[in-house]
């Protein structure tokens, strides 16, 4: 890769939440066009990794480097949709992506309706613009929350476990449009999971994290090297056969 | 006198129009403030502070000093306060706004105490009375919900992104502290401005009850506001009209037909399944 290509600089950072430390010494680069997958078990750090990337915590030692201005958009795990009642319509979610760029009073005018119209036909929930995005299915909900990232036109998008709360089909469905993502749009993608068979057709590199980062590479030899890693361990039944969920 | 003769009656009156600027004012703002709060989840907030309006009155009045002047200060202070108490979680949020109430309230009946008890004046600030509404008062109530609304207007689209998923807000740059903080000096603010027509002890149903009904329709975000403003503008100016000709205290019977028309609502929707 190409100096050029990189979009993200991980250097040696230190994550602590008061005296617990949450990440030690991580440092990887992100290029263009990756698709990265972060596994590790529960409280391995893969939400502590995506939230420092953005910004969102105190990083205490090392730093993140955003190369040219690399533009990150973000799937969290939650995303306000913890109460299914909040009164947002899908419009109105994916307008909020659009918020960046713009100068103050930050009022959407037709051309960013267009954008965002453009962007919901694009994933196929035009016609649910009006409904609250808490009446909607898993699949249609992330897939909303994907044009509000979609619509801020990022080189990067970082996603927390978003195929969590789908069903099979929803959630081959939103792997399928993610992969689409990377491969016609070049849009680089870095998927927090705790389910790495999940991502074995799609990830061109996997970062297992448990507090240090304990690989980075693709699966193929992910499986090779770490066949007795506490994560694979609390999921044997999953490799059995490669890349089958059980 | 017929019931509509007693109607234009009510207008001949100075102090009925001061009521009516006032009310329409205060619920104005405390609608479009209380929907961002009951969402964020901060709805107890209006409550404690309007304990902390109590106590403020109290000092005001055993000072001989015009209870407002206190009350601003101290209740936009303890706004911020409890916004960054609730942040650092050092305490648990409702327990730190429990607290506060607790404190403010004892502070506000110990002072009332040394200074002759409790006495009309105080509690008309208590209850809201419109006869007590001066012109300082209709001034400072337009005034101020005048910077709630063009604050609300001018960051509409960021307080929605905040209020929906603060993380990715924060991610598109929004200075969500700086609108946090904004929105516990307007929730103060809110707060002093009904003290006179709903009463210290009140005022926080008006922040919470509008807002709480609008949500049981099924509208997006600005619909719901649009929606809690008028329910707010309903049961305040009806509230105002029938404590003048029933002669009730004007707070209490605007939190009661609050009270009714959620029940009725709330009923409808739950019992009956009726779709609004």
């Amino acid at each position: 890769m190409m100096d050029h290509d990189k979009l993200i600089t991980v250097e040696d950072i230190t994550v602590k939440y008061d005296r617990i430390t949450a990440l030690k010494h991580i440092q990887f680069d992100i290029f263009r066009g990756d698709f990265i997958a972060v596994v590790g078990v529960n409280g391995s750090g893969k939400t502590t990794l995506a939230k420092s990337i953005l910004n969102l915590l105190r990083i205490h030692e090392g730093r993140v480097v955003w190369h040219n201005g690399t533009k990150i958009g973000y799937l969290p795990q939650h995303a306000g949709l913890e109460d299914r009642h909040f009164p947002a319509t899908v419009f109105e979610v994916v307008s909020s992506g659009l918020l960046k760029d713009k100068a103050f009073p930050k009022w959407l005018n037709k051309a960013d309706r267009n954008i965002i119209f453009d962007m919901l036909r694009l994933f196929d929930i035009e016609t649910l613009a009006d409904k609250r995005i808490g009446s909607l299915s898993g699949g249609q909900q992330q897939r909303a929350l994907l044009a509000r990232s979609m619509v801020m036109n990022p080189d990067i998008l970082i996603l927390d476990e978003p195929t969590n709360a789908l069903d099979q089909e929803s959630r081959g469905r939103f792997m399928q449009l993610l992969k689409s993502l990377n491969l016609e749009n070049k849009l680089t993608i870095m998927m927090i999971t705790h389910d790495v068979a999940s991502v074995e057709s799609y990830a061109n590199r996997i970062l297992y994290l448990e507090k240090h980062l304990l690989f980075d590479g693709s699966f193929e030899k992910f499986c090779e090297t770490q066949p007795f890693s506490p994560y694979i361990h609390t999921h044997p039944k999953r490799f059995d056969k490669k890349g089958e969920t059980s | 006198m017929s019931l509509f003769e007693q109607f234009i009656r009510a207008f001949q009156y100075g102090f009925m129009w001061r009521a009516l600027i006032v009310g329409v004012s205060v619920a104005i703002s405390s609608a479009t403030i209380g929907s961002f709060l009951v969402l964020k989840k901060y709805a107890m907030i209006g409550h404690g502070l309007s304990h902390v309006a109590f106590a403020a009155v109290a000092i005001g009045l055993v000072f001989n000093q015009a209870p407002l002047f206190f009350s601003l200060p101290l209740v936009v202070f303890s706004s911020i306060f409890v916004l960054r108490l609730n942040k650092t979680a050092k305490l648990h949020g409702d327990a730190a706004i429990g607290l506060m109430a607790a404190f403010a309230m004892a502070l506000g009946t110990t002072l009332v105490s040394t200074g002759g008890g409790f006495n009309v004046d105080l509690y008309s600030y208590l209850f809201g009375s419109i006869l007590t509404i001066r012109q300082i008062d209709v001034y400072f109530a337009i005034g101020f919900s005048g910077v709630v609304i063009a604050f609300v207007l001018l960051y509409y689209n960021q307080l929605f992104s905040m209020t929906f998923d603060e993380s990715f807000a924060r991610i598109t740059d929004i200075e969500v502290n700086r609108l946090n903080t904004m929105l516990a000096i307007l929730t103060g603010v809110t707060i002093v401005i009904g003290i006179r027509a709903i009463g210290t002890l009140l005022i926080s149903a008006l922040i919470i009850f509008p807002a709480v009904i609008a949500l049981q329709f099924n509208r997006g975000f600005k619909g719901t506001i649009g929606l809690s403003i008028a329910i707010s503008l309903f049961t305040v100016v009806a509230g105002l009209l029938l404590s003048f000709f029933l002669d009730f205290p004007s707070g209490s019977t605007i939190v009661l037909l609050n009270s009714l028309v959620f029940f009725v609502v709330y009923l409808t929707r739950n019992l009956f399944k009726v779709q609004y």
